[in-house]
């Protein structure tokens, strides 16, 4: 039941194609005592090493969770300033345009 | 409005891949390593992570204004994703490392494990067979090395084992096939095949296993039935991966043979011409066919260095083989393929192959003596080669074999049995000594079983003590002594060194322990007496060697032995009873008792009896053929016997036998002047005879005659064969019957005469003999009711009826022979025998060409 358990969380074993992992777990599962034990033995320091890295891994959460809350900030302060320098661009591009407006009046006006 | 960018940064997302980090990816959602490479394109865990923080250094690459504080979050980015990838990079490797380990393990415990999936295949093969079992068989098959002993599956009587390509199963119970017969060998083959680019597993005919093997028991289940048909399976690509066993199937068309075969002995063997034998063995189809002797001596070549319990691979041309020697050296097994045909055959103790799934079996004709091919037919250039029906498999055990006697080959009398048809009688009379002397021992053991009685040696003692009227110590010691001796009597037997008078000797030594009235009485009771007379019968019946070598093989009478105590005691008592010259022959011998009585007493059966003195010096001895009985007396002073010739109702006296030929060698029909002297003098009394009077006289080299008066000097002379059966006759005037020669001469012309070699009775006898022999020996322990109770000796019985039906059917001979004093047995022309003893209703055995039966 162990070597189950093992063979079910084995990163290495879940690598394998479907048909592959049954035949070796089939396998491995027909193994005698002492093979199977020695299975078991390769497989729990698989997991413990996984776990090991798995771990690390974990502890890189608190990082990469406040380097993303920064990134969001970052995120919402890029979106403002480019909605902003789009507002005033666009105003420009209005006043411009009203400038320009006025002065061909101005112009139909002076003739 | 929003650019749609952004939405990487999705909090959800980033929320799932620190999750994934902490625990064990779920089965169904964990990609496999051949999968990883095309997921990381779409984004894996680590993929995902990296492409986010690369956003967010673009991002922050995209800044028009970089401040510190992005500036800081960029370096962060960029460690974690270094971080991740260093991880991501152990967890790789750690699968890896895992995945090899595993190799290891398998590699190292590769028997262990080996045993237990062929354990687990073998095991759920019987319970159901699915495409699951099949596959397993096939696991277990590339789990399998080429050629290495076969793997026995503990506590399940199964083994298995690889032969190249061959898939071997053995199941120590057998098989039975689908129609439910039982299969001629402990095993089944299969075939692994490579056809198109699937493997398939076939039966032993090259064929997709239509045929159900069903194993007589399964051990591991109690259940009866287990199917193993149809496999199949698919290579599939899996044999890239790093688990695959290093072991894969070999292609038909690159057998390992070639690998295997031994270099060493390429110039011992002539390869084409194995190749040929080979192939004729691979090709018989059950018809009769030859194997050249150069051929089949080629193999020989081959397969006689393979070393005990090993195997030797052959490949020449098309042709495949492997050879097992045995582990006792005695005999090979041959699997031969051919490429594109059938594959096992298999060829066993060096003579005979047995063929596969339909059980044929093939003779090949070898000497028995040498095991090698006869040099005739190694000259004649061919050897033939049987081939019979279905034959049940031999046993591996090893038999129990009587060191001391070989067994007799049957094999050697057909061999001798030569090109112009002769029976090579010196051969017939020397198995008729072996096959006596087995005989012998098988009755000596029925005797002994007969003492189990002995165990009550109290009861023993208490009649030791009667008899002899000694105290109750004395009885109790003599009673042990006789308990202990008949325990280890088997132990005084030595068949090789001792001539059958002497086992018999060893068997009297045991019976002169008891008192005589208590041998007597328990020898009758227990029939040891009756045994023992049999045997004393016997001995005299067979030759000894030394008679065989000198061509003496009539029976002599046999001379007093003072070894020979238990018969010299009842002989004894008798010869105090006799006064030889006043026997009246009507009531002969003077004692009242019948002749049957007194063959009892004396311990005779068919045969002669010892050498007796009466009180006065006279000799005398006992001649007995069935009911009748025969007294040979040489009064003191004398040279010769005088025969008396003595039944139950009647005793005539006969006129002294002459000796009238001569002892040389070879001379039975030569004829010399001694001999013819002492026919002239035989001839002055058989001009005395009177009307209905007769004469008998014998050649020293054993042939009989018989001149009977006739009355007015006509006289009927008769040959007989040493049985007293008529060979022929003549009537003849007393001028006729000039000279020996003549007279015999006279006999030989009459168109009925049979000379004494060519007698159809003579050989019948002869044939018989052992058989009719064999009866008597097991009437001699049990009667014919016990017998027809015990199936075995039920079996003997109808073997030996089957020999002598077979011999007089073939020769339309009838006869009755006198197997014991109140047992006869009656062939008629045709073969059917009756066998009729007092108080048994008559066994009747009618032969038939197979199947007989004791009815």
């Amino acid at each position: 039941m162990q070597l189950q358990e093992l063979i079910a969380n084995s990163a290495a074993l879940n690598s394998l194609p479907q048909e592959a992992r049954d035949i070796r777990t089939n396998a491995m599962l027909s193994a005698d005592d002492s093979t199977m034990q020695q299975f078991i033995d390769v497989l729990s320091n698989e997991a413990m090493q996984l776990e090991k890295i798995n771990q690390d891994m974990a502890s890189q959460t608190e990082e990469i969770g406040v380097l993303v809350a920064e990134a969001k900030q970052l995120e919402k302060q890029a979106e403002r300033a480019i909605s902003k320098e789009a507002e005033s661009s666009e105003r420009a591009g209005e006043e411009a345009q009203a400038d320009a407006l006025l002065k061909q009046l101005d112009e139909i006006a002076g003739k | 409005m929003k650019n749609s960018k952004f939405n990487l940064f999705h909090e959800n997302r980033l929320v799932f891949m620190a999750e994934g980090a902490r625990k064990a990816p779920e089965k169904s959602d964990v990609p496999s390593v051949k999968e990883a490479d095309s997921q990381r394109d779409l984004g894996t865990e680590a993929a995902r992570t990296e492409e986010k923080i690369s956003h967010i250094l673009k991002s922050l690459d995209g800044l028009k204004k970089p401040t510190a504080k992005t500036e800081k979050m960029k370096e962060q980015a960029i460690k974690i994703r270094e971080k991740l990838n260093g991880l991501n990079e152990k967890r790789e490797e750690l699968t890896l490392q895992t995945l090899d380990k595993l190799n290891s393990t398998f590699d190292n415990n590769i028997q262990g494990f080996r045993i237990q999936v062929l354990k687990d295949v073998l095991s759920s093969s019987v319970q159901d067979i699915d495409r699951g079992n099949v596959d397993s068989l096939i696991t277990a098959f590339a789990l399998l090395k080429s050629d290495d002993s076969p793997l026995s599956i503990p506590n399940s009587g199964y083994s298995i084992q690889r032969r190249g390509h061959l898939l071997v199963l053995e199941h120590k119970g057998g098989w039975k096939n689908s129609t439910g017969e039982k299969m001629p060998k402990e095993e089944i083959t299969f075939k692994v095949a490579l056809v198109g680019d699937k493997w398939e597993i076939q039966g032993s005919e090259g064929k997709k296993l239509p045929e159900k093997f069903t194993p007589t028991q399964n051990p591991l289940t109690g259940a009866v039935e287990q199917k193993l048909e149809s496999y199949k399976f698919y290579s599939s690509g899996q044999t890239k991966l790093n688990y695959e066993p290093k072991q894969k199937p070999a292609s038909p068309s690159t057998p390992e043979a070639k690998v295997a075969k031994p270099k060493e002995n390429v110039e011992k063997y002539d390869a084409v011409k194995v190749a040929e034998c080979l192939k004729l063995i691979h090709e018989h189809t059950g018809a009769k066919r030859e194997i050249p002797g150069e051929l089949f001596k080629a193999l020989q070549d081959f397969i006689k260095d393979i070393a005990k319990d090993s195997t030797k691979a052959f490949n020449q041309g098309d042709v495949n083989a492997y050879i097992t020697r045995s582990k006792d050296g005695r005999s090979y097994r041959i699997a031969t393929e051919m490429k594109g045909g059938p594959v096992v055959q298999y060829l066993e103790k060096g003579g005979s192959a047995i063929g596969n799934a339909v059980g044929k079996k093939a003779e090949y004709k070898l000497d028995p003596i040498s095991n090698k091919i006869p040099s005739e037919d190694l000259k004649n250039g061919r050897i033939s080669v049987k081939f019979e029906g279905s034959q049940p498999a031999p046993s591996t055990k090893p038999k129990t074999v009587d060191t001391n006697e070989p067994t007799p080959d049957p094999k050697l009398l057909r061999i001798l049995k030569n090109q112009e048809g002769k029976v090579h009688e010196e051969a017939r009379i020397a198995e008729g000594m072996k096959e006596w002397t087995k005989n012998l021992k098988k009755a000596v053991d029925q005797i002994v079983k007969s003492f189990e009685w002995l165990s009550k040696v109290k009861d023993l003692a208490k009649e030791i003590q009667q008899a002899k009227g000694c105290d109750w110590n004395q009885a109790s010691k003599d009673a042990v002594r006789f308990k202990d001796w008949c325990e280890n009597f088997d132990r005084s037997i030595n068949l090789k060194t001792q001539t059958p008078q002497e086992t018999i000797t060893a068997i009297n030594q045991g019976l002169n322990m008891l008192p005589g009235e208590v041998q007597t009485r328990y020898a009758t009771k227990f029939k040891i007496e009756d045994g023992k007379s049999r045997l004393a019968s016997l001995g005299k019946e067979v030759p000894s060697s030394a008679e065989v070598a000198r061509g003496e093989v009539a029976p002599k009478p046999q001379k007093e032995s003072g070894e020979v105590k238990g018969i010299k005691e009842a002989y004894d008592s008798m010869a105090k009873s006799f006064d030889l010259g006043k026997i009246d022959i009507s009531n002969w011998p003077g004692t009242g008792k019948s002749v049957s009585e007194l063959k009892l007493v004396l311990g005779i059966q068919d045969g002669n009896s010892h050498v007796m003195k009466d009180g006065k010096g006279n000799e005398f001895y006992f001649k007995v053929n069935g009911n009748t009985m025969e007294l040979y007396i040489k009064n003191k002073g004398t040279k010769e016997f005088i025969k008396y010739a003595l039944n139950e109702n009647n005793g005539k006296r006969v006129v002294p036998t002459s000796e009238v030929g001569v002892a040389e060698k070879g001379g039975r029909e030569k004829y010399d002047e001694k001999m013819e002297a002492n026919f002239q003098l035989l001839l002055s009394k058989v001009k005395n005879l009177k009307k209905g009077e007769d004469i008998s006289f014998k050649t020293k080299d054993g042939r009989e005659f018989f001149i009977n008066s006739l009355g007015k000097n006509r006289f009927q002379a008769i040959e007989m064969d040493i049985n007293n059966n008529t060979l022929g006759e003549a009537k003849l005037s007393l001028k006729e019957l000039a000279n020996f020669r003549n007279m015999a001469q006279r006999i030989a012309d009459k168109p009925n005469f049979k000379s004494a070699n060519e007698s159809n009775f003579a050989k019948i006898d002869k044939i018989n003999l052992l058989k009719i022999n064999d009866i008597q020996l097991m009437l001699a322990v049990k009667n014919l009711r016990e017998i027809m109770q015990s199936p075995a000796d039920k079996e003997r019985l109808r073997t030996n009826f089957q020999d002598i039906s077979e011999a007089h059917a073939e020769m339309s001979l009838a006869h009755t022979y006198s197997v014991s004093e109140d047992c006869s047995l009656t062939v008629s022309e045709k073969g059917i025998i009756k066998l009729t003893q007092k108080g048994i209703p008559t066994i009747t055995y009618t032969p038939k060409k197979s199947n007989s039966a004791v009815a």
